[in-house]
């Protein structure tokens, strides 16, 4: 009976269990008063209000949270439970309040000089941002404040030489007493247990002079003359004269971590290697504006999460496999016989924005180490002596972390998007793409690009870090290229690393995304490597086209289809997750292209559907047959290539916008939306050569033209020879009511340059209220042989 | 005669039973217990890795705390971590935790430098550093 009625309440229990997210919405009224209401948002979209107000950590914060389904006299309501936690396997001793911090600048009896005026020193501690001060207590998120107990103004003469200090075999304990016994004899100031001792000496004991600074785990226990003390103590020595100039934070906030109760959670070949975390090797020199006028300051850039947790500001929105929205001081983590690992995405923050990326990274949380037990995890196996900066995941890169695939679809500027487990379609939707078609595929394979676009975001992340000392840091961006050929040298995201002898060395990775391939496996060599003809793809897919049957074949089934079917699939391979789409033949491709747009994916890995209808024909794993759910699209933009040019036209297209796919003999100007690109030139566009003739004035008194004789474009107000190679034309022409968009270049490259200006750029032209045009230069920009970015400069304007 | 031996046995089976309880491994001591120590003597003095007596070595069980202390170069290379363990009268010895078997409750990690978490060490004390040989609490 009791048993039955425990199944009964287990039962109850699952039924009412819900998950989703905190949102909440302000109503102001006239009188100046308000009020705010809460409530839980399902994953479709239904919104429950809240019993009670939640935590305010987690509104609108995106972070999945369970809850609970409760009846009450308004009806069924929602009651928000915390985020799950980690098991103990994640030490947390979580820290607050005032944490009472004496601050001693100290001279060795041997050495005269006083470095620093002490006053340089208070702020180096205490002072705004940057400062040790200011760090911690913003990456605590304010659950700390670090608050002067004592501070010794003037520069404190210790009794003994550094060499004295050193043969007592215990330098750091022995200046520590000797300063704990010196205040207390001189100033009378006994420290607070559990407080804070900051040390600054003027030299660097014999014995540590390769030392920056030391600072104890937690407290210590020391016999003062007037009893024993417990304190957390940093010495600092002044190793460098740079320091008076350069306020090194870094190194404070450093050795302050060690009292909170951190260890080096670096790599196992350097326990310093952790670029993101200011225990490991965070710090960077960082030209700024601030407490010691516009000078270098050496900052840290963040706290991993283990840390954070550790102290109380973490937490973990989940765990295991499942879509996770991973913002500031949250995380994954996933459960391993070796550990916990955790996941998490580090990009913005006071400090955090100085990281040369922003990127998702893996720390390994070891639960039988009895010294480090957080140590950073290389997700892409480059190792070396220094390797945290370049093992990260950015969108679309994805790696297998203790036996699970961790993939970033997506990320802004503060959030994540991570997918454990095999990303399905549903997953994908959304994700910051790159798109890729095959160099000779035809036009209407390469226009469904323009189609796929929509259902996804064009990725635009860093392409170049600065990793030089000495400079001000930003994260470098350079108009990359988001539409790619098949055949094609892509731009590369250029990280630095050291290798094992200490060398600098570049590790480029293709620019990131998830890669959308576009096109069948005959006419797309990316599609064919991941879903090869006549057998299963990448990853056990079991859609292929099968060339002796002429159609789509399912592999579990041997279902074949014929005609009017179009795979979708979602196919994590090595370091990238892959979005295959392709059809039967090319309008097959197209439709697929308009189902990703117009349809909600399924939550399946792959799927062959009817071009036709959009039914559902076959689902990878089975169970999502049946017709599509197709709220459908209304397109703002349409994007129109030529039926005979270049596929790389096409991939222009894919550039300049998402919307409509069209080829030139489909455009009906009354059918049109109001924001037309015409993407590719005169001789291979006819919708283009309506506008933009070759070797006459264009549409409205257009003057930029191609000139077939002079083989370049001129320029009909002057009659100059512009440019002949590496430029383009970018105009927009308002014609009855609609805005017309030309981007052509003289080659099948510079048409997409002109389209990727027009993404980068294109507000300028496209904000004007009456024709304009401009005709630009442009080229790759380049490092030791890797291309990252475009560059572009205007050659003429009109009018 | 007979109730003589069975007193006896009686006897004897008690003796070795007191004698294996006070050799039982940890695990089979109640936590309220005081752990055996077969050597009662912490150092006096403030640190003692300068006390270079030689000493026999010889097994002790202490209760008190562990510390650490990280050094960090300049270079960012060769950082290490020094151990100590505390008596909580400001007493402290270096710790050596090469060949330790842990046993504690929770993460080692809240252990360190926590004055309110105190750990049992076996180890070798040779009157310089203690060789832990296991922590628990």
């Amino acid at each position: 009976m009791i048993r039955a009625l425990f199944v009964l309440l287990a039962l109850g229990w699952l039924v009412f269990a819900l998950n989703g997210y905190v949102v909440g919405y302000d109503v102001l009224f006239v009188n100046g008063s308000s009020a705010t209401y809460f409530f839980l948002g399902l994953d479709n979209g239904s919104l429950i209000p809240l019993v009670e107000p939640p935590p305010h950590y987690l509104v609108g914060t995106g972070e999945r949270v369970e809850a609970e389904l409760v009846y009450t006299e308004e009806g069924a309501r929602a009651m928000v439970s915390a985020p799950r936690e980690p098991t103990q396997a994640i030490p947390s001793r979580p820290v607050s309040g005032p944490l009472l911090v004496t601050l001693v600048a100290a001279k060795l009896a041997d050495v005269s000089a006083e470095p620093y005026n002490v006053s340089y020193v208070h702020d180096v501690v205490f002072g705004p941002f940057p400062s040790m001060r200011h760090f911690w207590e913003y990456v605590l998120g304010g659950a700390v404040i670090i608050r002067p107990f004592y501070i010794h103004w003037r520069w404190l003469t210790l009794p003994r030489t550094g060499a004295q200090y050193c043969n007592t075999g215990d330098a750091f304990g022995s200046i520590t007493i000797d300063v704990l016994n010196a205040l207390y004899n001189t100033a009378g100031v006994g420290l607070p247990d559990r407080s804070y001792l900051v040390i600054v000496l003027n030299a660097q004991p014999p014995c540590y002079s390769s030392a920056a600074g030391m600072g104890t785990v937690g407290v210590v226990e020391y016999a003062a003359s007037y009893g024993t003390v417990r304190v957390a103590v940093t010495q600092y020595y002044h190793y460098a004269d740079w320091l008076t100039r350069v306020p090194d934070v870094n190194v404070f906030v450093h050795e302050f971590g060690h009292n909170l109760g951190l260890h080096h959670p670096g790599t196992l070949a350097n326990e310093y290697d952790s670029v993101w975390d200011a225990v490991g090797g965070s710090g960077v020199f960082v030209r700024l504006s601030s407490w010691l006028g516009t000078t270098s300051y050496h900052i840290s850039r963040g706290l991993s999460l283990p840390h954070l947790y550790y102290l109380g500001a973490g937490q973990f929105v989940g765990s295991g496999a499942g879509s996770w929205l991973v913002g500031p001081r949250s995380g994954v983590y996933l459960s391993a016989s070796d550990g916990i690992y955790t996941v998490e995405y580090k990009c913005s923050g006071v400090y955090e924005q100085f990281l040369d990326w922003c990127g998702v990274v893996v720390h390994r949380v070891s639960s039988s180490a009895s010294g480090r037990w957080v140590l950073f995890h290389t997700v892409l196996n480059v190792t070396g002596q220094f390797v945290s900066p370049v093992n990260f995941l950015d969108v679309g890169q994805s790696a297998w972390v203790t036996g699970q695939r961790v993939s970033v679809v997506w990320r802004n500027s503060t959030h994540a998007r991570v997918v454990v487990g095999l990303p399905t379609l549903a997953d994908v939707v959304g994700a910051n793409a790159t798109f890729v078609v095959g160099s000779r595929a035809a036009a209407v394979d390469s226009v469904a690009a323009v189609y796929a676009r929509p259902a996804f975001s064009p990725t635009a992340t860093f392409t170049l870090s600065v990793f030089q000392l000495g400079i001000s840091n930003s994260r470098m961006f350079f108009n990359p290229l988001f539409a790619y050929l098949d055949d094609e040298q892509w731009l590369a995201q250029v990280r630095y690393y050291e290798d094992s002898a200490g060398a600098r060395r570049l590790y480029p990775v293709r620019y990131p995304g998830v890669v959308v391939s576009v096109g069948g496996p005959l006419a797309n060599s990316l599609t064919r490597a991941l879903n090869p003809p006549d057998r299963s793809g990448a990853g056990g897919l079991p859609f292929y086209f099968d060339t002796a049957a002429g159609g789509i074949r399912d592999a579990r089934t041997g279902q074949v289809w014929r005609g009017n079917a179009a795979v979708v699939a979602v196919v994590p391979n090595g370091s990238r997750v892959y979005v295959l789409v392709w059809g039967i033949g090319g309008e097959d491709t197209r439709r697929a292209a308009r189902w990703l747009a117009e349809c909600a994916p399924p939550r399946a890995y792959a799927v062959v559907i009817n071009t036709t209808d959009f039914r559902v024909l076959a689902s990878w794993p089975s169970g999502f047959e049946g017709a599509s759910v197709c709220p459908g699209a209304v397109y703002a933009a349409a994007a129109v290539v030529g039926a005979n040019a270049a596929s790389i036209d096409a991939v222009g297209a894919a550039m300049a916008t998402g919307g409509l796919g069209l080829l030139d003999s489909e455009a009906v100007f009354d059918r049109l939306p109001p924001y037309v690109f015409s993407v590719g030139g005169p001789l291979a566009n006819s919708f283009t050569r309506l506008y933009n003739p070759p070797d006459r004035p264009g549409f409205g008194g257009l003057p930029f033209y191609y000139s077939t004789s002079r083989g370049g474009i001129v320029d009909g107000r002057t009659g100059a020879l512009l440019c002949t190679s590496n430029c383009f034309v970018v105009a927009k022409l308002v014609d009855r009511g609609k805005a017309v968009m030309l981007a052509w270049g003289i080659g099948g490259d510079d048409t997409r340059a002109a389209a990727a200006y027009f993404y980068y750029y294109g507000r300028s032209l496209m904000g004007s209220q009456t024709s304009t045009a401009r005709v630009v230069s442009w080229n790759y920009l380049s490092r030791d042989g890797y291309r990252y970015g475009l560059d572009f400069r205007t050659l003429a304007s009109w009018p | 005669m007979k109730f003589w031996f069975l007193v006896l046995t009686v006897v004897v089976a008690l003796v070795v039973a007191a004698v294996w309880l006070m050799s039982a491994p940890r695990e089979s001591t109640p936590r309220t217990q005081q752990p055996p120590q077969t050597n009662n003597y912490p150092p006096t003095t403030q640190t003692q890795q300068t006390d270079k007596t030689p000493q026999q070595p010889v097994e002790v069980t202490w209760r008190g705390y562990i510390y650490a202390r990280v050094v960090d170069f300049v270079n960012m290379t060769g950082g290490y971590t020094e151990w100590f363990f505390g008596f909580g009268n400001g007493t402290k010895v270096r710790l050596d935790l090469t060949n330790a078997t842990v046993r504690l409750r929770d993460h080692f990690a809240i252990y360190v430098g926590n004055p309110d978490r105190p750990v049992y060490v076996r180890g070798v004390w040779n009157g310089t550093v203690l060789k832990a040989l296991e922590i628990y609490d």
